[in-house]
């Protein structure tokens, strides 16, 4: 991301967050509690976002240029797809140590079909979510939520892979 | 939590010997050049995300969902299902437990689906993250593109499951077990 756009996304996120604290003064009284809450999770996950950006410079200095053009860029059409989704499911992390990862492939070249249908899949297939789902809702429920979220996921990267060949 | 972090820095370390491996100490370093300047970049960016989610958690609170999910049907169900899944503020260790603790089961299925992709898919939660830490445009096109996903997924649902819930589901297949 260019520096100019990185200080106005800052500034719109950052007027967001005064907007929902002034909402919250006025509507439940919990805006400091909202505060210390948003500065606890950023404590308590900042371990793992420095070592997801440290893999990621990894990942960018080390995915061979090559591999990307082939299998991941918009070139690679329908195939980048595919193994988008397929890696998204393979991500069992959570979204502070994916997004940079997803990022740094982004980054080496990946198309936005292929980013795309990463995100989705591992949103909604990511592996860690599966014991949870196992235990609580059965194992019928997961065979039915991973075959709708492999198709849809999948969808979802061609939608976006003919954006980026509209040049969208 | 603990073992994400384990994971990612074994993941981590792996990726660090593989560099050093194939390029020596000068591609590790490149690697935590590039590393530091996107920590550089993103510092502020990740500062305002977690001030905002921080308030998000505040304003929305899990009985408000509950009422909500038991209060609603057809179309206007599924959409309202699956926004309030993706305000739904916790993650899957909280999530399913919820999910348990409300009744899902006795939900419509294809309202329980939409709740669950709606959570997954849209997670608003994460929306400033997806923006700081890969790019406002990607974020972007990457809502718009996956927006209809949980409608799509518990449209589908409907058509096959029509309004029966997860409890009848699982009573159906134990039934037919037993026989």
């Amino acid at each position: 991301m260019g520096c100019k756009n990185m200080v106005t996304t800052t500034a719109i996120l950052a007027l967001i967050a005064l907007v929902l604290f002034i909402f919250n003064a006025r509507r439940t009284g919990q805006q400091v509690t909202g505060l210390i809450t948003g500065l606890k999770l950023l404590l308590k996950n900042l371990p793992i976002i420095l070592l997801a950006l440290i893999l990621a410079g990894m990942v960018e200095v080390l995915i061979p240029r090559d591999f990307v053009q082939n299998w991941l860029s918009a070139e690679a059409g329908i195939r980048g797809v595919i193994i988008g989704v397929l890696g998204g499911v393979m991500l069992a992390m959570g979204p502070y140590a994916t997004l940079p990862i997803v990022s740094s492939i982004y980054v080496s070249g990946a198309g936005v079909g292929t980013v795309i249908a990463l995100i989705s899949s591992w949103s909604l297939l990511g592996l860690s979510k599966t014991p949870h789902e196992a235990a609580h809702l059965g194992g019928k429920f997961v065979a039915y939520k991973t075959i709708l979220g492999l198709i849809l996921s999948f969808l979802a990267g061609c939608v976006g892979l003919g954006l980026e060949y509209l040049g969208l | 939590m603990k073992k994400s972090l384990i994971g990612l820095a074994i993941a981590t370390l792996i990726l660090v010997l593989l560099a050093y491996y194939l390029g020596g100490a000068e591609l590790v370093l490149a690697g935590l050049e590039r590393a530091f300047g996107n920590t550089k970049k993103a510092a502020l960016l990740i500062l305002a995300s977690f001030l905002l989610i921080g308030q998000l958690l505040s304003i929305v609170d899990e009985n408000m969902i509950a009422r909500t999910l038991k209060s609603i049907k057809g179309l206007k169900g599924i959409v309202m299902s699956a926004l309030v899944g993706g305000l739904f503020p916790v993650g899957p260790y909280l999530f399913y437990p919820f999910v348990k603790m409300f009744h899902g089961y006795d939900l419509p299925y294809y309202i329980l689906i939409a709740f669950i992709f709606g959570k997954h898919t849209y997670d608003f939660a994460r929306i400033p993250m997806e923006i700081s830490l890969i790019s406002p445009r990607i974020a972007l096109i990457r809502y718009l593109t996956t927006l209809p996903i949980p409608i799509i997924a518990a449209l589908i649902t409907y058509r096959l499951f029509r309004n029966r819930t997860l409890n009848q589901l699982h009573h159906r297949i134990a039934d037919s077990d037993g026989v």
